[in-house]
Parts: C-alpha cells; sequence; structure tokens
C-alpha cells in the first residue's frame, strides 16, 4: 500500500512537472507570436495602411541639407491599382510619376525623362506586423506627444535606433485617419537630415479624381536619360556568388536581381536590397570600366560608398548614416562554388 | 495661313488616313503649329463645355509606344539610353502614330489630350479672336491644373534640387548614383514615409 501511495504521489509530481514545462511552452510559444500591443506600433501600422489606401492630394515641404523645397503629392487608389503623382513646386518642375506599371521622373527644363518599370508594392512601403515586431530589438518605438498640422490633429511618434548604423525618425500621424503629416529622418546626435511636412492636404472620397492625369508637356525635344525595356528590365538569374559578410544586425536580404545594363549588350548590374523594416540600403554590382580607387557620396541622408573590387564596381547604397554602406561595401567578396 | 488652318481642321474634324501624316508631320515640326492646334481643341470643348472631368491621359504607355515603335530604327539595346537625335523624328512621329487609325470624335479627344497643356498666360492670349471670347473661361480652368505641368516649353528654370556630394565628381559616377537612387527608391521597402519619393522628385537630372 505505502509502495502504491509512493506511486502514485510520483506521478502526481511527474504530471505537475509535465503541466509547468507545457505551462511555460505554451507561455514561449505565446511570446514569440508577433502580436503588436504597443500603441506606437498600432500607429506605425495605422500609418503605413493608410498611406496605401486613401485617396488624397497635398502640398507638402521637402527639407534637406539647410534646403526647402515646396512639393504636391496626389495619390490615388481604385480597383485598378495605386496611381501617385509628385511634382516639385520650386525651381525645376521636377516630377515623379508612378502607377503599377511604369516610375516616370521628368524634368522639364532640362529635358530629360525617365521611364522605368515599376514595381507594384512601392508607393507607401507596407509595414508587415512580422517586421514591425523585429523593430523593437533595433529601436525603440514611443509615443512622445500630440501636435497639429496642416490643421489636423496628429499623434507623434518617436522611432529611436539602439546603435549607430540607422538614422532616427519621427512621425506625425493623423488621428483621424492615420496619414503621415509629417517625418523627420534623425542623425545619431538627433539632427533632423531631412524633413517633410504637409502644409495643405484634401482627402476624397473615390479616386474619380482630375488632377492626377493632367499632361507634362513632353515633345521631342526631350532626352530620355535611361529607359528599362526589353532585357534591360527583364530580371536574370542573380549570381549568388557575391556573398556580404558586414550587414549590420536586423537587416534582412528582401530581393536580389539581376538585369541587363541599359545601352549594352552583355553587361548585367545585379542589385540586393536589404532593409531593417525601417531602413534600407542596396548594392549594386557591376563590371567596372573606368573608376580605379572607392568614393564616397551624399545627398541629404542618402549615402553611397563605390568600391573597386576584381574588376568589378560595388556600391552600397542608402537612407543609411555613410559608416553602414561603408561597412556593407567593403565586407563584399565573390565566393564561387 | 488660311491653308495651314484647312490642314489643322482636316486633322481636328474630317481626316482621313490617307492624309493625316502629311498634316501631323507639319504639326510635328512646328510647335506654334502645336500649340494652335490645343488652343481650338480647348476652346471648342470649353465653348461646348466638355471639358472632361478626369482627363485619362495613358501618359506612360504613350512614352513607352512611343520608344517602342521607335525601336525597330536602332540595333538592338541601343535604344536604352540617350536617344539619339536621329531618332527624335521618328519617334515624335511615332507618338502622334496612334491617333491615326481612331473614330474622328475619340481621335480628336487624344489629340486634344497629347497637345494640351495647362495654358500659360502667353498662350492664352492669341490672334485668333476665338481666344477673347472664352478666355477668362479658360484661364479658369487653366489655373485648376497642377502647376508644375505649367512650365513653358522654352522655359529654362535654375534648378534648386538635390545634389550629390561627390568625392568623385566624374559625370560617369554622377549618372551611376542617380540610376541607383532610383533603382533603389523603387525596389526598397524603406518605412520613411515621404520621404524616399520627395528626394526622387527633389534631386537634380544633373
Amino acid at each position: 500500500m505505502r509502495s502504491s501511495n509512493l506511486t502514485l504521489r510520483s506521478i502526481s509530481a511527474q504530471r505537475k512537472v509535465v503541466a509547468r514545462m507545457l505551462g511555460a511552452m505554451l507561455l514561449s510559444t505565446l511570446a514569440s507570436v508577433p502580436v503588436i500591443a504597443d500603441p506606437a506600433m498600432d500607429w506605425v501600422q495605422k500609418m503605413s495602411d493608410a498611406m496605401r489606401n486613401l485617396n488624397y492630394q497635398g502640398n507638402f515641404v521637402y527639407m534637406h541639407n539647410n534646403g526647402l523645397e515646396g512639393m504636391q503629392i496626389s495619390h490615388f487608389k481604385d480597383g485598378q491599382g495605386e496611381k501617385e503623382r509628385l511634382i516639385s513646386l520650386n525651381g525645376e518642375a521636377r516630377e515623379v510619376i508612378r502607377d503599377n506599371q511604369n516610375l516616370t521622373c521628368i524634368w522639364p527644363s532640362s529635358r530629360k525623362v525617365i521611364v522605368d518599370v515599376s514595381r507594384t508594392n512601392s508607393f507607401s512601403p507596407i509595414f508587415i506586423p512580422e517586421a514591425i515586431a523585429r523593430l523593437e530589438k533595433f529601436y525603440q518605438l514611443k509615443l512622445v506627444g500630440k501636435d497639429r498640422i496642416a490643421n489636423m490633429n496628429t499623434v507623434i511618434v518617436h522611432i529611436d535606433p539602439r546603435d549607430q548604423y540607422r538614422y532616427g525618425l519621427k512621425f506625425w500621424i493623423n488621428e483621424d485617419n492615420g496619414l503621415m503629416m509629417k517625418s523627420s529622418l534623425l542623425d545619431e546626435n538627433g539632427e533632423i537630415i531631412e524633413e517633410v511636412m504637409f502644409t495643405s492636404l484634401e482627402f476624397f472620397e473615390d479616386a474619380d479624381k482630375p488632377l492626377i492625369d493632367t499632361m507634362p508637356p513632353i515633345d521631342d525635344n526631350f532626352t530620355l536619360v535611361r529607359y528599362h525595356s526589353g532585357d534591360s528590365s527583364k530580371a536574370f538569374d542573380a549570381d549568388h556568388a557575391w556573398q556580404l559578410s558586414g550587414m549590420p544586425g536586423g537587416f534582412w536580404r528582401e530581393s536580389m536581381l539581376r538585369r541587363k545594363i541599359p545601352d549594352s549588350s552583355d553587361q548585367f548590374v545585379q542589385q540586393m536590397v536589404y532593409t531593417d523594416g525601417l531602413a534600407s540600403l542596396s548594392v549594386f554590382i557591376e563590371k567596372n570600366s573606368s573608376l580605379t580607387e572607392d568614393s564616397v557620396s551624399s545627398m541629404g541622408a542618402v549615402n553611397a560608398f563605390m568600391r573597386v573590387y576584381n574588376g568589378h564596381l560595388i556600391t552600397a547604397i542608402g537612407e543609411v548614416p555613410a559608416l553602414t554602406v561603408k561597412q556593407v561595401a567593403e565586407s563584399v567578396t565573390y565566393q564561387p562554388q | 495661313m488660311k491653308q495651314q488652318d484647312e490642314k489643322l481642321s482636316l486633322l481636328l474634324d474630317d481626316y482621313s488616313d490617307d492624309n493625316v501624316d502629311a498634316v501631323l508631320d507639319e504639326v510635328i515640326a512646328d510647335v506654334n503649329l502645336q500649340y494652335r492646334v490645343r488652343r481650338y481643341r480647348m476652346i471648342g470643348e470649353v465653348i461646348r463645355n466638355e471639358l472632361p472631368a478626369a482627363i485619362d491621359t495613358g501618359f506612360h504607355q504613350q512614352v513607352m509606344a512611343k520608344i517602342e515603335q521607335a525601336q525597330p530604327a536602332a540595333p538592338a539595346g541601343s535604344r536604352a539610353a540617350n536617344v539619339t537625335p536621329s531618332a527624335v523624328p521618328l519617334m515624335a512621329r511615332a507618338w502622334f502614330r496612334p491617333f491615326a487609325g481612331l473614330a474622328v470624335a475619340a481621335s480628336v479627344a487624344l489629340v486634344t489630350v497629347a497637345l494640351w497643356q495647362p495654358l500659360q498666360p502667353q498662350t492664352a492670349v492669341t490672334d485668333d479672336g476665338l481666344v477673347s471670347a472664352d478666355e477668362q473661361k479658360i484661364q479658369q480652368l487653366a489655373g485648376q491644373q497642377i502647376a508644375g505641368g505649367a512650365v513653358p516649353a522654352s522655359t529654362r528654370v535654375q534648378s534648386e534640387g538635390m545634389r550629390w556630394k561627390l568625392e568623385n565628381e566624374s559625370p560617369m559616377v554622377q549618372q551611376k548614383l542617380n540610376a541607383y537612387l532610383v533603382n533603389h527608391t523603387e525596389y526598397s521597402n524603406s518605412m520613411q514615409g515621404l520621404i524616399p519619393q520627395a528626394r526622387v522628385a527633389g534631386f537634380d537630372a544633373q
């Protein structure tokens, strides 16, 4: 009998251990599911949705390198997809028109036009919940207050990087519909590098608005700066022998493609795109014909590092600090199997 | 002038496939003629109150079609960049070509779209007399358009856009960086609000 009691006690104890283990496993599983409970993250997700789905037209200012530009954006979405038109209102009327097929950039005074293929999801990028959940490891997201932008109420979300490989961000998000009303890109010292802010904005219920379809004055004196068509718009199999080891933590490869270089018969350029969910950078690799030494370039928050390696030109470019593009470009190697 | 007007009338109202090419050649070669065609159509539509609420230009398709149609004239692969001057007339012809086989009403509308630009004050005041009658209305309509489309063909504005700060200032580097930036913006998914788009619209063609 005593032996029987001991056995029963032992079984009961084992059950408790198993139950505790199951409970712990369940908690662990739940913890790994990307649940967005943070209100700051909720607002960022809402903003991502609003920028793609709302129909709006407005003027905004774009601040960069101590310069200031007025711009106008029209964004509409209907059953056929999204359409967006962006115009510089100061100086040359630079214009970017994008629909589901094409991306067209026009410089009317310089008489240049670029027509390129457009990616379907390249309007305002989508924030996927998994990406937002991952962000916490490399950024701190917090709600820091409220403000009024273009006569509309906004909440302010501050996204602070946890290392020196990425910039910080501040979003002013429309309280009513989630549209981004203002955003600032901040360097490692918290100084503003680039900023956009709506000064007027109008929302439309439907996409039946004429202004986005007005005709830019293109004539036969325009020069086509670059144009991907046929083979040059076709993606070829990427060369997987190109490897890089210096990508900062949190970045993952989003895509890798290889295209023919326009105006050449057998020259290819490979593009590898990396993102951490907020920032992104691309690495371009092509045969080098003329550069003899590495070079650094920047424009606003965009940094680029060109490196000559093994007869190739390696360029890392993106909205990340100079340190990041340099580290990435310098880590590229060719390792054939 | 009268002969020219008759040709335009032919183009706009009552042309047939046999003679439209010749008229189009003249229109392509003469900017003033293009403006006049545009004005006529604008005026006509304003008078008839037919100005469309939404103008579906299919702009990209027209540019692409124009280039594709010009393609056979060039060696394979050479169409991709820097269209040569010799290719331009062919492109211009191709630009108009799709209009030729369409029904009159539809083609008139297309010609209007192709040549229509928001009117500048100097283009609204003309010598053809018809304009003055509806000038105010035209001005009002023109004022509704996006300002960016209103740069006259001859205007050369000192650009104030963004420029690369370059260690190596060779034009090749600049050109590559511009192309890379456009491709990067297009293929990346960075969540920085409107900044990436504004950056592309903001930088100089250089």
